[in-house]
């Protein structure tokens, strides 16, 4: 079955791809009926091109491509008010977090994107020191976005009144910090325990470059 | 009153004002902070985006130690409060899930330790208790009450108060003297998740919640949430309102006249030494 969208678009409809947002989010999404309480309390609702109730839909119709390529996956900001507020007991959020790790998978996005690169460079630091570093998160993150001058005068401000000290604290077990990001991706977790496996193998030293 | 303290990552670093205000309040009230040995970061949203049994395992960690410690750990950040919550409602789960992680970090959740929060720990003393040793009532300060996200959803697992409309802080902010306004705002999302990636995005959120704070009356926004803090004073436009931010524990240290308050305020990025003096509540 194809599928129009009102940018007159045609794309097949594949019910695989609701059983597998079901599965991995643990979400009942075919319990949505469009009352759109997730799309009235979602803080950027307004800013995003396709809001938290259409993605609902864009899943449940099974519109593989177009749900992946929803804006609102980047810019969900995490406050979990759809969840709270869902008659149904759907987390929107949960569900963006697995379209996040397929549009990866699905190479929808450039692995330079900046969401995925604070991800990864928040994970990398936790697994080396089981601490994130303030200072060093935000220098690297400037470096590989290439951002440096942007917020540069915040940042020095911050650093004046001691908002990102030098030197901090790393863990001393490190050993074990490891394990444990060696263990959930060696494990092969059930699946809607990993969202984004592309992203975990990165982190835990398993996955080759990112 | 005593507990295992986890400050996490960012009371070291960006909100070094709530950590050195809260160690000072707690002094004050006769509740000892013992820092959980060796604690790792919570994994913060970031962990929990890519696998919430990473997310899970690493927060799960920090119960165990508590558990070794046998006090209940009082968490400041909201984020790591958040992510604690999460795993201590796993580990209180009959289920695959509590096995997985026990056997991952070769420990038996017995469920006697439990995690709270440093407003709920603080405000346990008792709101009467707190108001008997103020020394210098907050006269004349409007504070808008900020909860934002991380310490109220989801509701069934963080069990902070009320989910959409919380009255804690209100309550602790009478009893120092000052007056919480009635605003709409105490649960909405500052943005601070995307104050990094987003500046621009998160900068609407932060200006739609000061000009409301502002509209209530507010001349300052008083919260529990390093994260909302931080964003509050660094994501504003020049022309939003100036209000200052505080941390809950940054004014009960004021009211109480407990010493090092100037260098909690030096720290901030919107300076509120103007504002306290205005209401003689600074020198």
């Amino acid at each position: 079955m194809y599928l129009l969208t009102s940018q007159g678009e045609r794309e097949q409809a594949d019910p695989r791809f609701r059983e597998e947002v079901r599965l991995r989010s643990g979400q009942p999404v075919e319990l949505c009926f469009q009352c759109q309480e997730c799309t009235n309390g979602c803080p950027v609702a307004e800013f995003a091109a396709y809001r938290p109730g259409l993605v609902v839909r864009l899943v449940q119709l099974g519109l593989r491509h177009r749900a992946l390529s929803a804006d609102l996956l980047w810019l969900c900001p995490a406050c979990e008010t759809c969840a709270a507020r869902c008659p149904n007991g759907i987390s929107v959020r949960r569900v963006l977090d697995v379209l996040r790790g397929m549009s990866v998978a699905a190479g929808l996005v450039p692995l330079n994107h900046r969401e995925l690169v604070f991800d990864h460079l928040f994970l990398t630091g936790i697994a080396g020191r089981g601490r994130v570093a303030e200072l060093p998160l935000l220098l690297r993150y400037k470096l590989a976005t290439r951002e440096i001058l942007r917020d540069a005068g915040l940042g020095l401000r911050m650093l004046r009144r001691g908002k990102l000290p030098l030197r901090t604290d790393g863990v001393k077990n490190r050993a074990e910090v490891r394990r444990l990001f060696r263990a959930v991706a060696d494990a092969g977790a059930s699946p809607e325990q990993v969202e984004n496996p592309h992203l975990l193998r990165a982190t835990a030293g398993a996955g080759g470059g990112w | 009153m005593r507990y295992s303290y986890y400050p996490g990552c960012s009371l070291a670093a960006a909100a070094a004002e709530y950590d050195l205000s809260l160690r000072r309040v707690c002094a004050a009230l006769g509740v000892d902070l013992a820092e959980l040995p060796d604690w790792n970061c919570c994994g913060a949203t970031p962990a929990a985006r890519v696998s919430t049994a990473l997310a899970l395992a690493l927060s799960a960690r920090n119960l165990a130690l508590a558990q070794r410690a046998g006090l209940d750990l009082m968490v400041p950040c909201a984020a790591c409060y958040n992510r604690l919550r999460r795993a201590e409602h796993a580990l209180a789960s009959e289920g695959p899930r509590r096995r997985n992680l026990e056997e991952m970090l070769n420990f038996r959740y017995t469920g006697e330790v439990k995690v709270v929060s440093a407003p709920e720990a603080v405000c346990r003393v008792g709101l009467r208790a707190i108001a008997d040793r103020v020394r210098r009532p907050l006269e004349g300060l409007q504070v808008a009450c900020y909860y934002g996200c991380l310490l109220v959803r989801p509701p069934e697992i963080v069990a902070f108060d009320d989910e959409e409309s919380p009255v804690l802080l209100d309550k602790l902010m009478l009893a120092l003297g000052a007056t919480p306004v009635e605003w709409a705002y105490k649960t909405d999302c500052c943005g601070a998740g995307l104050a990094l990636t987003r500046p621009e995005t998160a900068q609407r959120l932060v200006d739609r919640l000061l000009a409301a704070a502002a509209e209530a009356g507010a001349e300052a926004v008083v919260t529990a949430c390093n994260q909302c803090q931080i964003s509050l004073e660094t994501r504003r436009a020049a022309a939003s309102p100036p209000l200052p931010v505080f941390y809950f524990t940054e004014l009960t240290g004021l009211a109480m006249g407990v010493p090092g308050t100037g260098d909690w305020f030096r720290r901030h990025l919107v300076d509120p030494l103007p504002l306290l003096r205005r209401l003689r509540l600074a020198g």
